[in-house]
């Protein structure tokens, strides 16, 4: 079964501190369809960021769809606070790596000429 | 953190150049149009999309490639029912998305901001491309609550020495977390009584980035950067560990070892750093304050004229 893979429909993909305590993940996606899929269809959770980053469901504090921006905005609490002895990315730069395991299966995107599949 | 009122009053004073402390981003800009009597919404929206200059725009014609980043202004002007934004630069232009977009930035919620005096709510904005490189945002509200200022302290927990080791010998690489777990607790046992320290590892190359958060299993890689981080309540004991403890890992007996004059490449000599005070945030808090200005005094003073030449 083919899959596509997140950062594959999206022109943004990162991470960053939302103050001392968050650290916020913003997907902004390239097409307008394949966003509608992902937020009509609700493919992107705070179920969905729990699970890929190891943490629970209320460690997500806000997880918003974005429809002007074709965006999806999730804003999970940090391990340890920003600067922090122990804190390897004082300004969250560098945290998306978790979403880049993210795939969904190639066929919800079907009539969605701007997916590539692989 | 200040809001727009300490900025009016020095404006309001007839300085021509105002030095602030610590200020929310929209206020920078909010504060001019808000003491000329325009929609405080609309001024810190306004601010809050051109707090960080070219991020609210496009490039068109890699303008900042050839000027270097943030070289290039966003004019903002305000009316009394709107504002627009648009590029200070024929090559760059501001679209709905670019003008929207920067309200992601840095925000747990792209909907609302709490600032001084209220929460600007972005939720029933609208945003329309009033020409190919201007946008139009209106219909943004501001929500007024008692005044409050965001109080962000931070306490030095002591000093911090680090040591950066390479390690490449497989059989070293295979036993890392077992080498440096009992190196540390033979440190913690050495020093003990000596003064407070903590020891921290970053081992790029196996989960430093990510640590728990990290999905990929760890494979051995053939190459380990190794950070070892000291934490200590004076920076002299921070040095003494660290020193003692990079040469334990370099000379840790672990199984198989045939690297007798040394096991890790020290990337220094001498092979730690002082990097010194450390801090961790201890208050981050919207502290209630009758009066806007009561935390800041605002002097104006005339600076002599030089004349250049």
């Amino acid at each position: 079964m083919t899959s596509v893979r997140l950062e594959d429909l999206c022109s943004v993909l990162r991470s960053k501190n939302a103050g001392p305590f968050l650290i916020t993940l913003d997907m902004i996606f390239r097409d307008e369809q394949v966003y509608r899929v992902i937020s009509e269809k609700k493919l992107i959770t705070a179920e969905l960021i729990a699970h890929m980053y190891g943490i629970s469901v209320g460690d997500v504090v806000v997880l918003e769809q974005i429809d002007h921006l074709k965006a999806i905005k999730a804003t999970i609490r940090r391990r340890v606070p920003s600067g922090s002895p122990g804190d390897p990315d004082c300004y969250g730069m560098n945290q998306e790596g978790p979403l880049l395991a993210v795939r969904f299966p190639g066929e919800v995107f079907a009539g969605a000429p701007a997916v590539r599949q692989g | 953190m200040m809001g727009v009122e300490p900025i009016i009053r020095a404006l309001e004073q007839g300085a021509d150049v105002v030095l602030a402390g610590r200020a929310v981003d929209a206020a920078v800009i909010a504060a001019y149009p808000i003491m000329r009597g325009f929609d405080r919404a609309l001024a810190l929206h306004m601010g809050d999309i051109m707090e960080c200059g070219e991020s609210a725009l496009l490039d068109k014609a890699e303008v900042t490639k050839i000027l270097t980043p943030n070289r290039v202004p966003v004019v903002g002007t305000i009316r009394d029912d709107h504002f627009t934004i648009r590029a200070g630069h024929p090559g760059m232009i501001c679209t709905v998305e670019s003008a929207s977009a920067h309200s992601l930035y840095e925000r747990d919620t792209h909907k609302q901001l709490e600032l001084p005096g209220g929460i600007l709510d972005k939720g029933t904005s609208r945003f329309t491309q009033a020409d190919p490189r201007t946008v139009r945002v209106s219909g943004t509200q501001f929500h007024p609550r008692p005044f409050t200022v965001l109080l962000e302290g931070v306490q030095r927990i002591g000093y911090r020495t680090i040591g950066i080791l390479g390690a490449r010998n497989p059989r070293m690489i295979a036993q890392i977390d077992e080498i440096l777990a009992h190196e540390r607790r033979t440190a913690q046992a050495r020093f003990e009584g000596v003064g407070r320290f903590d020891v921290y590892y970053h081992v790029y190359g196996k989960g430093a980035v990510l640590g728990a958060w990290e999905p990929v299993p760890h494979q051995a890689p053939h190459e380990l950067g190794i950070v070892v981080d000291v934490v200590a309540e004076t920076q002299g004991l921070a040095r003494d560990i660290a020193e003692d403890l990079c040469l334990k890992i370099a000379f840790s007996r672990y199984a198989g070892r045939t690297t007798t004059a040394g096991n890790v490449g020290y990337l220094f000599s001498p092979n730690v750093i002082d990097v010194g005070e450390v801090y961790e945030t201890t208050i981050y808090h919207q502290m209630a304050v009758e009066d806007p200005l009561e935390l800041f005094d605002v002097h104006v003073q005339p600076i002599a004229e030089v004349n250049v030449g």
